[in-house]
């Protein structure tokens, strides 16, 4: 018992340190700035707190975005911010499920920018999280199926992946590795199912003939082990392979009518320590992702803006 | 200062039962490896806790489990020798030394000092004990243990970990150091000769319990139980069984004896030292065993012979001891092996079984 | 080459002090929580200390990915320790650099309690029974001896803890998140760049960590040389 009260008070003090610690640097004071913010916008009339998107206070708004998408949230942000220079986009990048889960279990997010529609319905319609009227489609990705230049594979497409002497797989539970399974269930390559991301790699790989499947937890690691010749083939998206032409072959554009189409939705996320000012650009900030104006960013880095 | 102990230990397949009333200065307890001696010093000092029992210094109550009583070793006031004396390897004499000392640094130093004059330990207080021999770690060991003044100090086999040539000059030097002592020893061993020559009051252990208490001299002429004989050197012991008043037959020898005073109503073993058989060249006299099948083997000091038993058949153990200490010699190497041995009638050892 | 000075001197800087905040913090953490842990364990006995030990390794076993899920569930802001913790302290472990260096140290933590307990049990126990009979409590013995004669298996521990901290992710990016300037630390850094195929900036903070490593390595090594059996400096008096 004694060590217990030791051992739990030394772990407090020392936590409680720490977050104290934490609150030093330029960078948090997440609470302070809000509850700064919140304060000034009390005293503001309300036509004000309307109008203004936060030209003039200094705002940070979080984005959380998918792990695919951070190269081309870069340009999008600098282009967001050179337009309105007093708010600060803090990006968060990670595998959606990830960041749901996160969001879920109460990190502060103004925006979700998601690489599948389950994660942003699970935020909907299971947590409740989604700002009404926020949510768009913005890209739309396709699965490809990729090989080095100089692997020699045999393989020409999805249909015969089974060919291969290793194959970089993600699992069933992120997005690209669920929209293959999809799509083998649709070539009649996996057995029906409703949901196919429970289909194991095991079992993938017995209905391909025991081919050898390396696992990967996200997509970068799938196109990572592509390049480096760990596996002969892999499955990743189109806009993955953007800056390493000179390395990839692609094998095949997997249609969408096998995949079904591979939403990248976007939406603002209520968030409850957020001040006016803050939410306020946030919701511009999702109208700006999402209009005419960025979809040639997005081209640009092989994403499709083909979405209705 | 008395010492009242009587408690019980119990740790898996083995339990201890102790009982001691420790009044003199200096005592052994004398028993087997193995047979629960470290564990009763433990006991005392307070390192272990007995499951039961009572354990009372003068009058202070240390261990009394009816009343909930367990006074911490820190705070008995006894010493304890370790085997491997127990030295902190991160310290040196001086800080050793020091070790459970409170006060200021002054007083302590004095202290210190002190005793390391007394057991001229001064040019090794910079000394670490990787440093030093077995010998010097054990100055050390019992510096700091002086230093404290405790009523008590517990030697727990303080000279296995020696040389045999050392052994002899490192018993003489404890005793010289603790001549000086007033309070109460007690020095645990399985080598008899030692406890011999250091203590006044002896107490013989079995398995797990205690047999025998009295002086040394006392306990080695008369050991009672065959355990005891055995653990105090005695090298002939035989079953026996008894004819009449003056009569034993000893089966394992094959012989019979007779005695010339009644013998006691209880016993199952006879025991003999193999120092005392008297040669006997000639006819078979009262009390003999014949000198027929012998194997000899020859020691520096001592010449020993393993006699077999006077029976159709018989066992290696069964043998008998005879040690031919160097003033004998002569007496052989002019008259031969014997023909016969003699038991001494008042040297026959009368035992009981122990356990 | 020269690509590399040239990417180290625009470089964005801040990974390197999250990483040295969390790894330094993380250690010392572990330093105190490990020992502590590890001596009191010792003097269980039976189960307790088997089932104690079992769980104390447990964060080394788990993949750091599913011991950060632990992590958020626990501290998370919707359950009821986040909860009382941000209302009633305004503190929000979450997505903070508090997180970071919780994730590392409870990532790191078995490393030093199992050197820890390893060189404890070398340790001589006659030593505690000396120092009892001696009139020292229990504490002045550890302090005084059973630490110091523990010092190269409580060194190594510290060394495996730190290394462990520093270059902690699956952990810390679940419980802190990967946020550039605040919680995104070198680890992380490096991964993101190797997916944007920037091998070059990679390459700087690989050599970054290398030169860390090295640095304390030989600090440690230093410490633990200055001080030998022999001569028993004392650590902690």
């Amino acid at each position: 018992m004694k060590k217990l009260i030791t051992t739990a008070t030394v772990f407090i003090a020392a936590f409680v340190l720490l977050t104290g610690c934490g609150g030093n640097s330029a960078t948090t004071a997440q609470n302070t700035e809000s509850e700064e913010a919140k304060q000034e916008t009390v005293q503001e009339t309300d036509q004000e707190a309307v109008q203004e998107t936060a030209q003039e206070e200094p705002v940070e708004i979080q984005v959380f975005i998918a792990a695919s998408l951070n190269t081309v949230m870069q340009d999008v942000k600098a282009a967001y911010e050179a337009e309105h220079p007093g708010v600060t986009i803090v990006l968060n990048a990670d595998s959606s499920g990830t960041l749901l889960t996160q969001i879920e279990e109460g990190y502060e997010c103004d925006v979700f920018f998601s690489a599948a529609q389950k994660q942003m319905n699970t935020l909907q319609d299971t947590d409740g999280l989604v700002v009404e009227g926020t949510r768009h489609n913005v890209v739309n990705n396709q699965v490809v199926v990729v090989t080095r230049k100089d692997s020699g594979t045999s393989v020409t497409g999805l249909a015969d992946i089974g060919n291969a002497e290793s194959i970089a797989l993600a699992d069933g539970s992120v997005p690209v590795g669920r929209y293959t399974r999809v799509a083998m269930v649709a070539l009649g390559m996996l057995p029906e199912t409703d949901d196919p991301s429970v289909y194991t790699t095991q079992e993938v790989s017995d209905a391909l003939g025991g081919v050898e499947i390396s696992e990967q937890s996200n997509v970068s690691k799938v196109l990572a082990a592509v390049v480096e010749s760990s596996c002969e083939v892999g499955t990743t998206y189109y806009s993955d392979t953007y800056g390493y032409e000179d390395e990839l072959d692609i094998l095949e554009k997997v249609s969408y009518d096998l995949t079904g189409n591979v939403i990248y939705p976007i939406a603002q996320v209520k968030n409850d320590l957020a001040s006016d000012a803050q939410a306020a650009a946030a919701a511009d900030f999702v109208e700006f992702v999402a209009s005419d104006q960025m979809k040639p960013v997005f081209e640009g880095y092989y994403f499709d803006t083909n979405v209705e | 200062m008395e010492m009242k102990a009587s408690f019980r230990i119990s740790a898996g397949d083995f339990s201890l039962q102790a009982k001691m009333d420790i009044a003199d200065r200096r005592n052994g307890i004398l028993g087997a490896s193995g047979c629960g001696k470290s564990m009763t010093l433990k006991a005392l000092a307070g390192i272990l806790t007995p499951d039961e029992g009572r354990i009372e210094l003068g009058d202070r109550i240390l261990f009394d489990s009816r009343a909930g009583i367990n006074v911490p070793a820190r705070e008995r006031g006894i010493g304890y020798l370790f085997q491997n004396y127990a030295l902190f390897p991160n310290m040196n004499t001086e800080q050793n030394i020091g070790a459970g000392l409170r006060g200021g640094k002054r007083e302590i130093r004095e202290k210190v000092e002190a005793i390391m004059e007394r057991l001229r330990l001064t040019e090794l207080s910079g000394h670490f004990p990787s440093q030093m021999s077995g010998g010097q770690q054990q100055r050390v060991a019992l510096a700091r243990i002086l230093v404290r003044k405790p009523e008590v100090i517990l030697l727990d086999e303080p000279f296995s970990a020696l040389d045999a040539y050392m052994q002899d000059a490192m018993q003489q030097e404890l005793m010289e150091i603790l001549s000086e002592y007033d309070g109460i020893t007690v020095m645990v061993s399985h080598d008899r000769d030692i406890l011999y020559r250091f203590s006044e009051k002896l107490f013989v252990m079995g398995q797990g319990c205690f047999l025998r208490t009295g002086t040394v001299k006392e306990i080695f002429a008369e050991p009672v139980y065959k355990e005891a004989a055995i653990l105090t050197g005695c090298k002939n012991i035989g079953r026996a069984v008894r004819r009449d008043d003056h009569t034993i037959d000893v089966v394992s020898w094959g012989i019979t004896l007779h005695t010339s005073y009644i013998l006691p109503s209880q016993f199952s073993y006879i025991g003999y030292r193999a120092h005392d058989f008297v040669p006997v060249y000639g006819g078979r006299r009262e009390n003999c065993i014949r000198l027929a099948k012998y194997e000899k083997a020859e020691l520096p000091f001592e010449v020993n012979y393993y006699v077999a038993p006077e029976r159709e058949e018989w066992k290696r153990e069964e043998m008998l001891s005879w040690f031919v200490q160097r003033e004998d010699w002569p007496l052989l190497r002019e008259k031969g092996v014997p023909d016969y041995l003699q038991f001494q009638e008042d040297k026959i050892l009368i035992l009981r079984e122990g356990l | 080459m020269r690509q590399l000075i040239e990417a180290a001197r625009t470089l964005d800087w801040r990974p390197l002090w999250i990483s040295l905040k969390t790894g330094v913090l993380a250690t010392a953490v572990c330093f105190v929580l490990g020992i502590l842990a590890a001596w009191r364990v010792m003097y269980c006995r039976g189960k307790h200390r088997s089932v104690l030990d079992a769980v104390l390794t447990l964060p080394m076993v788990l993949p750091p990915t599913v011991a950060g899920f632990f992590l958020l569930l626990f501290f998370s802001r919707r359950r009821p320790l986040g909860i009382f913790l941000f209302d009633h302290f305004g503190i929000k472990i979450v997505q903070s650099q508090a997180g970071c260096v919780i994730a590392a140290s409870v990532i790191a933590f078995p490393l030093m309690y199992r050197s820890a307990r390893a060189a404890f049990e070398q340790v001589d126990i006659n030593l505690l029974y000396a120092g009892r009979t001696l009139g020292m409590t229990d504490s002045e013995i550890f302090f005084k001896v059973i630490l110091p004669c523990a010092r190269p298996g409580i060194t190594s521990g510290t060394v495996l803890a730190f290394a462990r901290a520093i270059g902690e992710y699956g952990a810390t990016s679940m419980l802190a998140g990967n946020i550039p300037g605040k919680t995104a630390t070198i680890s992380q850094r490096i991964a993101m760049v190797i997916q944007d195929q920037d091998y070059i900036t990679a390459g700087v903070w690989v050599a970054v960590m290398l030169v860390i490593a090295l640095i304390v390595l030989a600090a440690i090594g230093h410490i633990s040389l200055r001080s030998d059996a022999g001569r028993g400096e004392q650590l902690w008096k």
